[in-house]
């Protein structure tokens, strides 16, 4: 029988403790081979219950489908996954190769190759200077990178990681990240559960969204995000504010008519796509540029000069606190939601990072 | 499989070599042993470091395994390093079961119950090494000093490491259940405790009991010494009988009226064996389903000293009264309830010692097991 596409598979899996507290309430998720998968939630979704199931440590109340075709809770499949949990513990009386060296050996791996392996992943995670000293002396940043290297000792199928980045420094964070697309494109299954959204989204093929112990959104971030793309049409002009407001609406008589006095100015296109006015930015809620073309030539027009035109699709973090806003909407979903981030709606120039995305930046991954 | 295994131990080796307390432990033991090494054996005298022991009327080979048996063994190995083991180990699955360490090891290719059974005899290898050391340190000290070369002293390694594994059981189950190592190490001292006060009681009373069976026994022959001649001192009315053979009345009247008086306290005794012999009975029932560790220790004993040896330790052995009792017929000789005690705990199987003791072990043990099986972590 020929391997699944699938690394991982789970249907139904839910996870009660004492009967009365419902952690996961039929989890659906399905992670392709050779991908990183990025799974989100607030605190308390779900998500380390679900990572501890997959790895044999919290026993579901009902669980289906399979992890590397094996059926989860399987134990010699754990022999083809390499785990990295949140809070680790490593033995403090062991230095960093012997960490490495223990855990493959508890993965089966004999001593040859546990040697040569520990030899590689030191040098790969940039530990080989410091991998002689007792761990009790390694900064969090540098136990990280040990625990990533025991994480693939096995050389793993899958991997899964829990909060890798965690008290990493930015190099470091970008190392680790580099290591993952390489891993990936081994061909090795990558599983992230990840509070640091633009970590996530930087190299995520596909994520996850869990909310209240249910997947709320998964697939593709373009996947996720696409009913909220748009494009923006930045324009310049020497006018203040107020003039330049006015020059625009002027221009575009069939889409504003009336005049307004709100900041936000709200019309449609003929084809129906909202548009909307914030100087000097116009937002259109459509991924065809053939929309936005009738528009540009009438801000041209009017003497208006473009500065710039992008299309854009919402940040990770913008899907993440949707989606999680969502259910507290719904009438007996009460659920606890983070405190909202500072909105992000105002485009900035391509190459900054500020929380909305141009689609498919190739500079990302 | 065997990879894991060798790893698991592997590691708990590096532990107990990261704890300052093994060395500490290690150290005491060998400076504890040194100080033994001060006593000499032979002959004629007992000395240490040359001091020459005063005249105890025992001999002093028999004195020499006395001291090596009630302090090396009883003392040490069986208390101060038993406390200083329980300290180092009580941690190991505690600190195996906090959060972030149990997940890196769960969720590795090994089966919670191999995990948990390779850690638990991983635990006991402190012990093991502990003892191996010490005990062969003792059998070239034994030797050398004493001329008395015996490798049934290595008996003591698995027996002190079956004793200790008793209470290490109960650690492992309180560390797994509450996850302390301060209550772990509390509760096992506790219980410890409990079994050792319920091994003494049990002791006492069977003392009590032995007693009162030999008094009785003693009784019993008593009455049955006076129903005899007064049975023969009954006047016959045999015609022909010569007048000096008919009992003197005043002599015939004292023989029933001890024969009564010993009836009546063999009446009480009665009695006083039923009851020592109930309470005993409870006490012993208790016992029987818990760990003895005093037994399983004293097992070395009977390795080391044999009967006759210890009879000589007794104090009336070597009393220094020089009259000898006088026996006759109407006063049997009083038999040592310590010895009858002595000997009854000899009698008792190894088996049953260690066997029942075990059984306890494989009860906690698999409650242990079951909780860590069971527990999401």
């Amino acid at each position: 029988m020929g391997a699944s596409s699938l690394a991982i598979d789970l249907r139904s899996v839910a996870k009660v403790y004492k009967g009365r507290i419902h952690a996961l309430r039929g989890i659906d998720m399905k992670v392709n081979r050779g991908e990183i998968f990025g799974l989100l939630g607030p605190n308390g979704a779900g998500k380390s219950t679900l990572v501890k199931i997959m790895t044999t440590i919290v026993r579901p109340t009902h669980a289906e489908g399979t992890i590397l075709d094996n059926p989860i809770g399987h134990k010699p499949t754990l022999g083809r996954v390499g785990y990295l949990p949140e809070n680790h513990r490593f033995p403090r009386y062991l230095t960093g190769r012997q960490t490495i060296e223990f855990f493959a050996a508890l993965s089966n791996v004999d001593r040859p190759t546990r040697k040569k392996r520990a030899d590689e992943l030191l040098d790969l995670v940039g530990m080989r200077e410091s991998a002689d000293r007792d761990l009790s002396t390694y900064s969090k940043g540098m136990a990280q990178r040990i625990g990533l290297a025991q994480a693939m000792a096995n050389d793993p199928d899958l991997i899964i990681l829990d909060e890798p980045t965690d008290g990493v420094d930015p190099v470091g964070r970008r190392d680790i990240r580099n290591v993952l697309l390489r891993l990936r494109d081994q061909g090795k299954t990558i599983f992230i559960n990840s509070h640091l959204l633009s970590e996530l989204e930087m190299i995520s093929d596909r994520v996850a969204i869990l909310v209240q112990g249910q997947v709320a959104r998964q697939g593709t971030i373009n996947e996720l995000t696409i009913t909220d793309q748009r494009y923006e049409i930045e324009v310049a002009s020497h006018d203040d504010a107020a003039q330049l407001r006015q020059r625009i609406i002027q221009s575009l008589p069939a889409i504003f008519p009336a005049p307004h006095s709100t900041m936000d100015l709200v019309g449609t296109l003929a084809a129906g796509h909202k548009i909307t006015l914030r100087t000097p930015v116009l937002s259109i809620s459509t991924t065809d540029p053939a929309h936005i073309q009738e528009l540009l030539d009438s801000l041209r027009r009017g003497g208006l000069v473009i500065r710039r035109i992008q299309q854009l699709r919402p940040s990770l973090e913008e899907l993440f606190i949707g989606t999680v806003e969502l259910p507290q909407q719904r009438p007996g979903f009460p659920v606890t939601v983070p405190p909202p981030l500072p909105s992000a709606s105002i485009a900035t120039p391509p190459s900054t990072y500020s929380g909305q995305n141009p689609v498919a930046p190739p500079s990302l991954k | 499989m065997i990879i894991q295994t060798i790893a698991i131990f592997h590691d708990a080796y590096r532990d107990l070599a990261d704890r300052k307390l093994f060395w500490i432990t290690l150290i005491l033991s060998a400076v504890a042993m040194l100080g033994f090494a001060g006593f000499h054996a032979d002959d004629q005298a007992l000395t240490y470091f040359g001091f020459k022991f005063p005249d105890l009327s025992i001999p002093s080979r028999i004195l020499y395994k006395h001291f090596f048996s009630s302090f090396v063994i009883g003392f040490w190995l069986t208390f101060v390093s038993a406390i200083l083991a329980l300290i180092s180990t009580a941690s190991i699955f505690p600190d195996l079961v906090s959060g972030g360490s149990i997940d890196l090891f769960l969720s590795k290719p090994i089966s919670r119950l191999r995990l948990f059974f390779t850690k638990y005899l991983a635990g006991l290898l402190f012990v093991f090494i502990q003892v191996s050391l010490f005990i062969t340190l003792a059998f070239f000290v034994l030797g050398i000093r004493s001329g008395s070369w015996k490798p049934a002293l290595f008996w003591g390694i698995p027996i002190v490491v079956c004793f200790f594994s008793y209470l290490f059981a109960i650690c492992v189950f309180i560390g797994v259940f509450w996850r302390s190592t301060l209550t772990a190490i509390f509760l096992t001292l506790l219980f410890w405790g409990i079994c050792y006060s319920l091994s003494l009681t049990e002791l006492i009373l069977l003392n009590v009991r032995t007693d009162a069976e030999l008094t009785l026994n003693r009784l019993n022959m008593q009455v049955d010494t006076y129903d005899k001649r007064i049975a023969r001192m009954q006047p016959t009315s045999q015609p022909g009988q010569p007048p000096s053979t008919q009992p003197e009345p005043r002599l015939l009247a004292d023989f029933k009226a001890t024969r009564e008086r010993l009836a009546a306290e063999q009446h009480e005794s009665v009695s006083s064996v039923a009851t020592w012999k109930r309470w005993h009975g409870i006490f012993f029932s208790v016992k029987s389903f818990l760990p003895k560790t005093t037994e399983t220790i004293a097992l070395l004993d009977r390795i080391l000293v044999s009967r006759e040896e210890t009879a000589e330790l007794m104090p009336e052995h070597h009393g220094k009264s020089t009259s000898k009792p006088v026996h006759d017929e109407f006063e049997p000789p009083r038999a040592r309830p310590e010895i009858e005690t002595q000997n009854k705990l000899r009698d008792r199987s190894v088996s049953w010692i260690v066997g029942t003791s075990l059984l306890f072990e494989a009860v906690v043990l698999s409650l242990a097991a079951w909780i860590f099986q069971r527990r999401d972590f």
